[in-house]
């Protein structure tokens, strides 16, 4: 991937992590987001310190995958939080 | 029954004032109710409403402490206002005309308000939520069965018996002075009569008629979302005035730190009794 942009989880949300499960509240404190366990760890690697490339080999490693795929369906998904308007670069 | 009436919810007592004995004729019905079925209860109480004739003002600016309501209920005008600081309402009526209806509106105005009253309190000092469901109770500790309207809550309770049932419409979960998480019994009630007892939670178990008897575990996260998301704790908690003084980032926190240590279900069940085979089995 090669990607050294670090993107990080806006400064307006209220998110929770229980039991390994992180749900995040938009900013008008309404609208929840569920993220299944593997989202629930990237979330909290969306802290501005790691970097994509960081968190495709974080994951690979935790979940035992590796390959093009897994780092589609990571942008994929890095994408998909920022048309939400959850993270920024 | 005249003067000050004490309720006593969830350990948690609650004086109701009325200053004009028609609205308090109109409410008699119920206090009779709360008495028979052990809420009615004298010591010091720590929530108070007034009920008097005429509407309440609202508040001068809109406040994260002060509840307002206005309601225009068929024949009745009512203001509601709760100052979630000092625990005190006041309930304002005027009446637009009589009817065979008008002792229900009262009644059910009054009682909505004493129960979001209770919401308040148990909600700002993080001990608790009311949850719509049916709570029973056995020697090995209580159960609560939650779900919308038409779950099968008042189902479960005829099925039940003769198990206790606490309530069948809307339960009291709780954490009692040693963080004990207990349920207790609300005069909330749907088919059945509540009962002012409390017993420690046992699980909670998210309801569905089915043809088929089928427990699943669900995480925690899971448990607090159905609740909020399907409204289970009560649409009260999307009303904007609401909003305000109950955040929903903070009833996530209190729901998660209530249902911690509590095992949640999703539960399918036939209707007979059978459900009870699988869950004295867990």
């Amino acid at each position: 991937m090669g990607d050294n942009t670090r993107p990080i989880r806006k400064k307006d949300l209220i998110w929770r992590e229980v039991d390994g499960e992180v749900i995040i509240l938009s900013s008008d404190n309404k609208l929840m987001h569920v993220l299944n366990d593997v989202g629930s760890r990237i979330w909290i690697l969306l802290d501005g310190k790691h970097s994509k490339e960081d968190i495709l080999r974080i994951i690979s490693a935790e979940y035992e995958d590796t390959g093009n795929r897994v780092e589609m369906d990571i942008l994929e998904y890095l994408d998909e939080l920022k048309k939400l308007n959850l993270i920024e670069e | 029954m005249t003067g000050q009436h004490t309720i006593e919810i969830g350990e948690v007592r609650c004086s109701i004032d009325f200053e004009n004995g028609f609205f308090q004729d109109m409410f008699n019905l119920v206090l009779t109710d709360y008495k028979r079925w052990g809420f009615y209860k004298k010591g010091e109480a720590k929530i108070s409403i007034v009920v008097r004739e005429g509407l309440l003002p609202p508040p001068p600016k809109l406040s994260n402490t002060i509840f307002y309501q206005a309601l225009d209920y068929d024949s009745i005008h009512a203001s509601l206002l709760f100052d979630t600081e000092r625990l005190k309402g006041q309930i304002g009526f005027i009446m637009k005309w009589h009817d065979k209806f008008t002792i229900v509106r009262i009644s059910e105005i009054i009682q909505t308000f004493i129960c979001n009253s209770y919401i308040f309190y148990f909600f700002l000092n993080g001990l608790g939520t009311f949850i719509h469901s049916c709570g029973i109770s056995d020697d090995k500790g209580g159960y609560i069965f939650a779900g919308q309207s038409e779950a099968g809550k008042s189902t479960i309770a005829r099925l039940s018996l003769p198990r206790t049932v606490l309530c069948d419409e809307l339960i009291l979960l709780r954490k009692n002075r040693d963080g004990k998480k207990q349920i207790f019994g609300t005069p909330f009630g749907g088919e059945f009569e509540g009962i002012n007892k409390s017993t420690d939670c046992k699980a909670i178990y998210f309801i569905e008629k089915s043809n088929i008897n089928e427990i699943t575990p669900i995480s925690r996260m899971t448990a607090v979302v159905t609740l909020i998301k399907e409204g289970i704790t009560g649409g009260f908690m999307s009303t904007d005035s609401i909003h305000r003084i109950c955040p929903t980032s903070k009833y996530l926190s209190i729901l998660t730190d209530l249902l911690d240590g509590i095992p949640c279900y999703k539960m399918k069940f036939i209707k007979d009794s059978s459900f009870w085979e699988l869950i004295d089995g867990r």
